[in-house]
């Protein structure tokens, strides 16, 4: 069955650069993303340094996934992101190419995607996506209350240890802070949510990356390596539970699993009205120097690009 | 398998092996024994850190950074997790 069109047709996009769809067949898709360096995103990601969000890799795989749903017919509910793990930076001026797979698993319901993202420097990273049933969160069957207690960090003290700036700097308050362990904090989304146009839900992208935001700020706090930048190496075990739609404040709860001295592992879910919307069982991350993000041909063969990786 | 199954009985290899494999999204087939993480397998510290940290949560036990330098292949993986299960 062919899915093909005579040309390049543009993805809906509000938050990350346009996608064009490359090839399309009954088991799979190809989108090339264009990646200007004048998207707003890059003014806060980062100030000083462009480059682009790693969750955004995820986002342009599930755009592509959704795409050839759309193409086929069908709507299917991102259920989980198993796995995707990011092998190196996306920088201004590149094209971004996803190659999605598209399979029913052996076993369970839904559609397993398998995703390779790639730029004209290699490959940038793997990813898993499943589409299908969303169970409830366990979590939800013995909530744990949380008042509204004063900020122990705002937005000024988040600037102080975070280096993302608006529009990519998605935590808006830290409510509690237990040095080394755990962080509660949380995002605020306006009525008018740039990022639910036509009424849909808050990617589900955007809310791992305020998680995982949420993880720097502990990180951050603990370790004090300010001249550190945070870098994604994996991402595991997402499980998505429900739709954010509309205004909403939606809580980050972060635990630290293990800290080294150049990486850190930890786990977080997110909650809004009370209900968990996303967990994240892993996530990998390297604190290195803010060079280690430059491309290897501009800085020599020391840094692979294994080792350098998408910036959270 | 539980945890609990898993620490009271003799640590079954293959349930490591395809708790590896599955980290590392390979077949468990490639994980052999002596497979080098690094040379073999392509898996980097980070990758190597997920692994350890999957194995911690699923046996409830504490490796540490001493020790995880020191793990290179299923074997050595193993190894510990039977002396820490001991």
């Amino acid at each position: 069955m062919s899915l093909t069109w005579p040309n390049p047709v543009p993805v809906a996009t509000t938050l990350m650069a346009t996608s064009e769809v490359m090839a399309c067949d009954a088991t799979s898709i190809v989108t090339n993303t264009s990646v200007t360096g004048d998207e707003g995103f890059f003014a806060g990601h980062y100030p000083s340094f462009p480059i682009f969000p790693g969750v955004f890799l995820v986002e342009a795989a599930h755009r592509a996934a959704q795409e050839h749903s759309a193409r086929l017919g069908r709507h299917h509910e991102l259920a989980a992101v198993p796995s995707a793990r990011f092998r190196a930076p996306v920088l201004p001026g590149d094209t971004i190419t996803t190659a999605c797979v598209l399979a029913c698993p052996t076993s369970g319901d839904g559609i397993e995607v398998r995703a390779r993202c790639s730029t004209h420097r290699g490959h940038v990273a793997d990813l898993v996506l499943h589409y299908g049933h969303r169970p409830r969160s366990s979590r939800d069957a013995h909530p744990v209350p949380l008042g509204s207690p004063p900020p122990v960090l705002d937005r000024a003290g988040i600037e102080a240890v975070l280096p993302h700036r608006d529009p990519m700097l998605l935590v808006d308050r830290v409510l509690e802070l237990d040095p080394a362990t755990s962080l509660v904090a949380e995002t605020d989304l306006p009525p008018a949510d740039p990022h639910q146009p036509g009424g849909t839900a808050h990617p589900v992208s955007l809310l791992a990356e305020s998680l995982c935001q949420s993880g720097g700020i502990l990180l951050n706090l603990v370790t004090g390596l300010r001249d550190r930048v945070m870098l994604f190496g994996a991402l595991s075990g997402l499980s998505v539970h429900d739709d954010v739609v509309g205004a909403a404040r939606v809580r980050h709860h972060v635990r630290m699993n293990r800290l080294l001295a150049d990486a850190a592992v930890f786990s977080g879910h997110c909650t809004a009205a009370g209900r968990t919307v996303v967990e994240i069982e892993r996530v990998v991350v390297a604190l290195r120097p803010p060079t280690a993000l430059r491309p290897p041909t501009e800085q020599g063969p020391s840094v692979t690009p294994s080792r350098t990786r998408a910036a959270s | 398998m539980s945890v609990d199954t898993a620490s009271n009985a003799a640590l079954d290899k293959e349930q490591v092996r395809h708790l590896v494999a599955d980290i590392l999204d390979l077949d468990p087939e490639r994980v052999t024994d002596r497979a080098h993480f690094t040379r073999d397998l392509q898996v980097d510290s980070l990758m190597g850190l997920e692994v350890v940290v999957a194995m911690e949560k699923r046996y409830r036990i504490r490796i540490s950074e001493q020790e995880l330098k020191t793990i290179t292949c299923l074997d050595d993986a193993y190894r510990i997790l039977v002396e820490k299960l001991r």
